[in-house]
């Protein structure tokens, strides 16, 4: 029974997303199928910040907590039924090859779905904070900033209050439903590859990762870093489709998704300062909605002195640049973690050069060189500290990597979905 | 290129027929065992401790930084032993 509450939580969640979606006009080029990921991915951001602002100054009243996400669902449905009706219509057709790859696809998701039921949380980040702080919110019944005096972390909020807001649901904690989350990560990062790539070969070699399976379902559902690698690709996403369409609204959304990613992780405003940068250097606009997110937050945790961090005091050690090198190098032959994805991945980066996205290559690149400047002012060695994160740091960028990798390679037919006329549906106008 | 993405996917297929046997061969075990008994599994002694009527009294010494010392917020929470 408490699987089902999580999932109808869950879907609570996306449809929160989907109307906000419809009710601004988001991704109108965009078909239901598409809009899924967006859907939940915003949705859950909003949801943690709605839930972030009522809660910092006052205790939440659960029920009353829903009003407004079902408010806007019920205005959606009135307002923009047809709308939705005209993108339930355009559906995605397999041919009998393809069955093959969907039949491998759905068992991989079947495995890690196990998974997930099976266990309690074991993920030590999940425990030392991710789940820990969604737990003690909920029992203190608002935002209580306590708890990151009490464990000296900063971390920001969104996977927290999403925690926080399943456990509402649920009436009482869970450390094994609340996985479920993760799983959902997993699968919508499995279904907006799909979406973006129309490869189901490529989106079962995304899915069937090891480390992906364990961050989506296995040992490691608890840690964010898949999430916040969604949200990466998520934001990527929506900046390839304004560079298309050139729409001020999807940069709009594209600006609140960089915010929520800000959120995720203290690491998110790297990436929104990278993706500032390249929207600036592609269309010479700004658009600074991201930051009102994030100060807001930062200005939160400044009053309250939540100050701690494990670089207070930085000094720049660049001796320790070979090794640190060495050591990120190094997990780029860990097969049994992400098999042969980095090959892969080097090859299209020397054979197809010209072809690459480069936009994806700056992304990560920008991501590696700032984990490369916190392991050089870290004060613990790069020997210990390394080791300890970095598969969970490639995770980060990695569907952005498997993404380049498609890119070089689209012409393995495989795994190409078709609509009904037999036309390729790359080149529907509804799929970007 | 072709050839990397042909053995990556041969791989992948081999993991997951390698996943469902284990299933069978180690997991299935886990299908009988109540919560508690998962997380005595999964954490051994740390577990037992924290999972004590007396473990605040009993165990005074929690390291800042320990799998304990986080136990103790996550699941004692808001009854945690003050460290």
């Amino acid at each position: 029974m408490s699987e089902l509450i999580v999932i109808f939580s869950l879907c609570l969640i996306t449809l929160f997303g989907f109307s906000i979606i419809y009710l601004f006009g988001f991704l109108e080029d965009h078909n239901a199928l598409a809009k899924i990921p967006y859907a939940f991915g915003l949705g859950s951001g909003l949801i943690a910040v709605y839930m972030f602002e009522l809660g910092r100054s006052a205790p939440w009243h659960y029920p009353s907590l829903l009003l407004l996400p079902f408010f806007l669902i019920l205005l959606t449905l009135i307002l923009k039924h047809k709308k939705i009706q005209a993108d339930l219509k355009n559906n995605i057709y397999f041919t009998k090859r393809n069955y093959f790859l969907l039949a491998l696809i759905i068992l991989q998701v079947v495995y890690t779905g196990f998974e997930v039921w099976l266990r309690p949380l074991y993920a030590w980040d999940g425990w030392a904070s991710w789940l820990l702080k969604a737990k003690t919110f909920y029992l203190s019944g608002y935002f209580n900033p306590d708890i990151f005096h009490l464990i000296k972390d900063n971390y920001p909020y969104v996977i927290n209050l999403v925690g926080t807001f399943i456990y509402y649901t649920l009436g009482h904690t869970d450390d094994r439903t609340v996985l479920l989350f993760f799983y959902l990560v997993y699968l919508m990062l499995g279904l907006h590859f799909f979406n973006r790539t129309k490869s189901l070969f490529f989106t079962f070699l995304l899915l069937s990762l090891q480390n992906v399976v364990r961050h989506g379902g296995r040992f490691e559902a608890g840690y964010a870093d898949l999430t916040f690698g969604f949200y990466i690709f998520l934001c990527y996403s929506l900046f390839q489709n304004y560079l298309k369409t050139q729409r001020f609204k999807n940069l709009l959304l594209l600006s609140v998704f960089m915010g929520i990613t800000a959120l995720v992780k203290e690491e998110g405003w790297v990436l929104a300062v990278i993706l500032e940068l390249l929207i600036f250097y592609r269309t010479r606009h700004l658009v600074l909605l991201w930051l009102i997110l994030f100060m807001d937050w930062r200005i939160y945790k400044y009053f309250n002195h939540i100050t701690y961090s494990l670089y207070q005091n930085p000094i720049f050690q660049l001796g320790r640049l070979p090794e640190t090198i060495l050591l990120i190098c190094k997990e780029f032959f860990n097969f049994k973690n992400w098999n042969l994805v980095w090959p892969a991945f080097f090859a299209a980066l020397f054979l197809f050069w010209k072809k690459l996205n480069k936009d994806a290559l700056f992304i990560i690149a920008g991501q590696l060189t700032a984990y490369i400047i916190v392991f050089l002012i870290s004060p613990k060695p790069p020997g210990v500290h390394i080791p300890n994160v970095i598969d969970r740091l490639f995770l980060h960028f990695l569907p952005l990597a498997i993404y380049m990798v498609w890119a070089v390679n689209t012409d393995i037919e495989i795994g190409a979905a078709t609509n009904p006329d037999k036309k390729n549906v790359l080149s529907s106008p509804k799929y970007l | 290129m072709k050839k990397i993405l042909i053995l990556w996917f041969v791989l992948s297929v081999a993991r997951l027929g390698y996943n469902y046997l284990k299933i069978y061969t180690e997991e299935r075990n886990w299908l009988t065992l109540t919560d508690y008994q998962k997380k005595v599994e999964m954490f051994g002694d740390d577990y037992l401790n924290i999972s004590r009527p007396d473990f605040c009294t009993s165990h005074p010494k929690i390291q800042p930084g320990s799998r304990l010392y986080y136990f103790n917020y996550y699941y004692l929470y808001p009854n945690y032993c003050r460290v």
